[in-house]
């Protein structure tokens, strides 16, 4: 019976133990693939990948030629989830919004979510603020061009296996006539494998 | 001593699970109550009070999702639905200790793990509860992910047994269509078709309508052609106006069979030791919806049937009866062993009481999502573009009910997806 009552305390103590929270920080750029599905780390690799790429490309340094060496506007546009999975779009285009800007080598423009919101200040500082301070109305810098994108998947899955392939499709529009001046390809395979016994 | 302490643990052990399957029970039942009296709110706070059981997490999250989507609170719903996704891709890998505690201690030891039609039944309030807060991509990835289980579980045939899958098919459909993906579209409306045919089940005209409008739209002729001669539907009921959209309502009505236990005790008399096999039985509710239809101020239009969980819950149940009777058996004779191991040991009064014991943790699996519609229905406006009211007319033997769409925005050449509970 002691023996029944040691093994049963060892055991409760094992399960407690188990049960709680933990929590280890790691660094924002740490690779760790947990559910086999999109992650943090997909977005960043993906979008610093093919920013760099569109950057290297012939298009930017025929703009900068024939505009007396100004850096062209651009816009990101829609990246559309056309995915097995919900892929958090914000996060993925916002990474290639930061990879962008801090190339250094184009002018960038806000969105139409944040857009919408500044005009709004500026239709309240045209009531509101002094003549000197107030920023006017039309005075925006109109987008060169627009990258848009889409994210796609080709699932292979039986049982507790799947092959996911991952394809990341942009493309960057000129804004003046529609002509597609670059067009950029990530691919990305994943081989998922769950337990098939848990305890 | 050692064997004193077994005794012990083995009836702790069955007393437990016999407390743990009285209440799950007696909280569905009070949930489905609250709901069908209008009152989620209520019934979420019931879910709550119930707590989070280890082995009911999925029931847990599945019926909260319900409950808060049929509050209108759906990005809540949505959440809780997510979780419910999660759990279930952990829940496919097999226990061993919920295997070893079915052949052994009872049915309910081990985790619920979903019957098939419910995952699809998720997938599909979750779509709905996207394409209410107008997230068509997001509603995409759930028609998606609906085909993407059923290749996974079913390779073969795509679709599951008894035709559980078949609204999940009908709504990606719609889904696609409303995106402008009208060869996927056409795709996921062939399965669907395929479904009903192979149940021998009434095609709706509305799906008719559709197979017909896209075979001919991708100028798929052989198909159209065979399609006209097998449903015969004017051709005046094809034709869309230039500036016309389509509001769609998908209406939910009633509650999946009751799920209880039936048991059969029997005595040995010259042990007299009792012996008991309990099995889950399916009890319809009554049928409450006689007729519904959906009107404008210029037209109207009778919903039809596109799915009865019904006769797909007690198709299922008859598969899985055969191995939860053999489980059943094996149980009985574990407990037989440990039995004849006490008496043994302590004599026959200790054998009778884990005889006893064992014979009340003898209980039927009565856990399923109860909060599922018995019928699904469907019905399609086609309007010109621009803002109308809706109104659905819902008939029961209690009288007329009419719900109100105020200021339903149609575009042309989209589908406005409207939805509705009803019990």
């Amino acid at each position: 019976m002691r023996n029944l009552l040691v093994l049963t305390s060892a055991a409760l103590l094992l399960a407690l133990t188990a049960c709680a929270t933990q929590v280890e920080r790691v660094a924002p750029d740490t690779v760790r693939d947990l559910s086999g599905s999109w992650n943090d780390t997909d977005s960043r690799l993906v979008a610093e990948e093919m920013i760099a790429d569109v950057l290297s490309r012939p298009w930017l340094e025929s703009y900068v030629r024939q505009h007396g060496g100004q850096a062209p506007v651009v816009i990101v546009g829609d990246v559309r989830n056309l995915s097995h999975e919900h892929i958090n779009t914000r996060t993925f285009i916002s990474d290639m919004e930061r990879a962008l800007i801090n190339s250094g080598r184009v002018q960038f423009v806000a969105a139409d979510a944040v857009r919408e919101q500044i005009r709004d200040e500026r239709a309240d500082q045209d009531l509101n603020a002094s003549s000197e301070t107030r920023n006017a109305m039309g005075q925006e810098l109109g987008a060169d061009f627009m990258l848009v994108g889409t994210i796609n998947t080709i699932i292979d899955a039986e049982g507790d296996e799947a092959v996911k392939f991952y394809q990341v499709d942009l493309k960057l529009i000129s804004m003046a006539d529609n002509r597609i001046v670059w067009l950029g390809q990530k691919k990305i395979k994943k081989f998922v494998e769950h337990n098939s016994l848990r305890w | 001593m050692m064997q004193r302490g077994r005794a012990v643990v083995v009836a702790i052990i069955l007393a437990a699970s016999l407390a743990g399957c009285v209440s799950y029970s007696q909280n569905m039942h009070r949930m489905q109550r609250l709901a069908m009296t209008g009152q989620p709110e209520q019934a979420l706070h019931a879910l709550e009070a119930a707590g989070l059981k280890h082995d009911e997490q999925l029931l847990y999250w599945l019926n909260k999702g319900l409950l808060l989507r049929q509050n209108e609170d759906y990005a809540a719903s949505i959440e809780a639905f997510e979780k419910a996704k999660v759990l279930l891709r952990r829940l496919e890998a097999i226990s061993v200790t919920g295997a070893t505690g079915s052949v052994t201690i009872s049915e309910t030891v081990s985790d619920y793990t979903g019957q098939a039609y419910e995952r699809i039944m998720l997938h599909v309030y979750q779509a709905l509860n996207y394409l209410a807060l107008n997230n068509r991509e997001a509603a995409r990835v759930e028609a998606l992910q609906i085909d993407l289980l059923l290749r996974r579980l079913y390779p073969q045939t795509q679709t599951l047994p008894h035709g559980g899958d078949v609204i999940g098919r009908y709504l990606a459909g719609l889904i696609f269509e409303a995106n402008g993906e009208a060869d996927q579209a056409l795709v996921s409306y062939r399965y669907a078709l395929q479904t009903y045919s192979a149940q021998g089940w009434a095609v709706p005209r509305d799906l008719q309508q559709r197979l017909l409008r896209l075979s001919r739209t991708l100028g798929l002729d052989a198909e159209y052609s065979q399609l006209q001669q097998r449903f015969s539907l004017p051709q005046t009921a094809l034709k869309l106006g230039g500036n016309t959209g389509q509001a769609v309502v998908i209406l939910s009505a009633g509650l999946v069979p009751h799920r209880i236990g039936v048991s059969s005790v029997s005595q040995d008399l010259t042990t007299g030791r009792f012996y008991r096999i309990s099995l889950p039985k399916l009890i319809p509710y009554p049928r409450t919806l006689q007729r519904a239809w959906l009107s404008t101020q210029q037209q109207q239009v009778t919903v039809e049937p596109v799915m009865a969980l019904n006769p797909i819950a007690q198709q299922t149940l008859a598969d899985q009866i055969p191995a939860m009777t053999l489980r059943a058996i094996a149980r009985m004779v574990v407990k037989e062993a440990a039995a004849d191991a006490v008496a043994r040991e302590h004599g026959a009064g200790a054998a009778s009481l884990v005889n006893f014991l064992g014979v009340i943790a003898e209980q039927a699996d009565t856990r399923q999502w109860g909060l599922l519609p018995a019928h699904v229905y469907l019905a399609a406006l086609h309007l010109p573009a621009g803002e109308h009211d809706i109104t659905l007319t819902i008939k029961t033997a209690h009288g007329l009910v009419n719900k109100e769409f105020k200021n339903v925005i149609v575009t042309a050449n989209d589908i406005t997806f409207l939805s509705q509970r009803i019990y």
